[in-house]
């Protein structure tokens, strides 16, 4: 469903993807973990053209989204097909962005509308039943400040939902939380994975991946050093670099 | 009644003033977050003059520089009233600092916002009208109460392009009577206007705050 190609992006003279070479199929539940600054984020926010790559190829569902190929040129994506890309993948992120001047029914309702044109009750009730899934059709009425970290999350991911995403991308989604507050937002994404979510989760919750996650990439540098499934990459580790990260991170 | 006039006068300027002012500074403001480097010089242009000149000097080039100024560029004499050049002036001065606060508001809206608008397929346009702007009014009513009692004073500028202000008209009722006392209902006139327009902006200010 995502296919990275030779992925390099840099930010002036900063090189934060070296080649990059990944693809994701369809209902897999793919977790990124790493070192900070390794790139984990920036690659997730290229998948979604949130970021331009500097060069490589990126596939959404075959076909090609990082740029238009017009012989030898490579033009940039215009920003309607940019958007349009967009409603195909979900996107989570570490501070949740809410939109805090509207409710959080409306923050469900806002993109669907203005996006893709729907209204009236059938949109409402999709949004109302996506609450009632995160366990929060009660604060319908509320302002995303009255919630909690772990509640704003939460409608987060349900906002993501509203749109009908067919790929999910989790960037930190645990990592702006009170300790306290993950599990209820693990629960959900857990929930979301049994249901045959392809999912892309940038995590530092070890534990989720190992659980959760059908295969697990560890980068470091701009590059992904080692991938597997869970088993491997937690109990047989090949390569130095991923060793010495698990045992920083299990000491 | 004199003075009746001259608050009406002083009303009249800051009115036209700050309506106009709204639109082209709102204009000018969204020429500075353009990703038009033309649009962007543009507008850094607009502010540089009206922002870095004095108000007075701007009545007097409007009033007094340009009939001399057609004429000897276009060999006519473009005269324009007293009032439509306070008119002018002060439009286009209050424009410039409007379009800073505006910008200000603008940009002090967190990145993510805009991140999470695009990431849920809404378009730069769509994310800005529903999402950005309608965040930053809570931000600018603070600055633009101050911009709006500051253009109320400045109106007594006018009494140099001889327009009968408030302040002029007691100034003048004063050196005919002598009498103080008139000095103090213009001070009266302008403390009336001015808390009117605080009470109104901490009012607007309670009501945009009401999901934080």
């Amino acid at each position: 469903m995502i296919k990275l190609e030779n992925v390099y992006k840099s930010f002036g003279e900063l090189e934060v993807l070296k080649g990059i070479n990944l693809e994701v199929q369809e209902g897999e539940v793919v977790c990124v973990i790493g070192p900070s600054g390794s790139g984990k984020s920036t690659m997730l926010r290229c998948m979604n053209q949130l970021e331009t790559i500097t060069s490589g190829k990126i596939y959404i569902n075959n076909s090609l989204v990082s740029h238009i190929e017009d012989g030898e040129d490579q033009l940039k994506l215009h920003e309607k097909e940019a958007s349009k890309l967009r409603t195909t993948l979900g996107m989570v992120f570490q501070r949740f962005n809410l939109f805090p001047h509207l409710t959080v029914l409306e923050n469900l309702t806002i993109a669907p509308k203005m996006v893709k044109g729907e209204k009236g009750t059938g949109m409402d009730e999709k949004a109302i039943s996506l609450l009632k899934s995160v366990g929060l059709l009660d604060k319908k009425n509320e302002y995303p400040s009255k919630l909690s970290g772990g509640q704003q999350q939460r409608v987060a991911i349900a906002r993501a939902l509203a749109m009908n995403p067919s790929i999910m991308l989790f960037d930190e989604p645990t990592s702006a939380l009170d300790p306290e507050l993950v599990g209820e937002v693990l629960e959900v994404m857990k929930k979301l994975a049994e249901d045959g979510m392809t999912m892309v989760v940038v995590t530092h919750e070890m534990g989720f991946a190992r659980e959760v996650g059908t295969r697990v990439i560890f980068m470091d540098e701009g590059q992904i050093v080692e991938e597997g499934s869970p088993e491997e990459i937690f109990e047989q580790p090949k390569m130095d670099r991923t060793k010495l990260f698990l045992n920083k991170i299990f000491k | 009644m004199a003075i009746l006039e001259g608050t009406q006068r002083t009303l009249l300027i800051a009115g036209v003033a700050i309506i106009f002012g709204i639109i082209l500074g709102v204009l000018i403001a969204f020429f500075k977050i353009s990703r038009s480097r033309v649009l962007n010089a543009l507008a850094w242009f607009y502010v540089w003059v009206f922002r870095g000149t004095p108000m007075l000097m701007q009545l007097f080039v409007f009033y007094y520089a340009m009939p001399l100024f057609t004429a000897d560029v276009l060999g006519i004499t473009l005269r324009i009233p007293a009032l439509t050049a306070a008119f002018i002036a002060f439009s286009l001065n209050s424009a410039a600092y409007l379009s800073e606060i505006f910008r200000g508001a603008i940009q002090s809206i967190d990145k993510g916002q805009m991140e999470a608008a695009k990431a849920l397929g809404m378009s730069y346009y769509q994310a800005m009208f529903k999402i950005i702007i309608p965040q930053s009014y809570r931000r600018l009513i603070p600055p633009l109460g101050n911009e709006l009692i500051t253009l109320v004073k400045d109106t007594s500028l006018v009494a140099s392009i001889s327009l009968f202000d408030l302040l002029r008209t007691v100034q003048v009722m004063n050196n005919s009577s002598g009498e103080w006392v008139y000095f103090l209902y213009a001070g009266a006139i302008y403390l009336l206007f001015t808390s009117i327009i605080q009470l109104v902006f901490d009012r607007l200010e309670k009501k945009y705050s009401v999901y934080e």
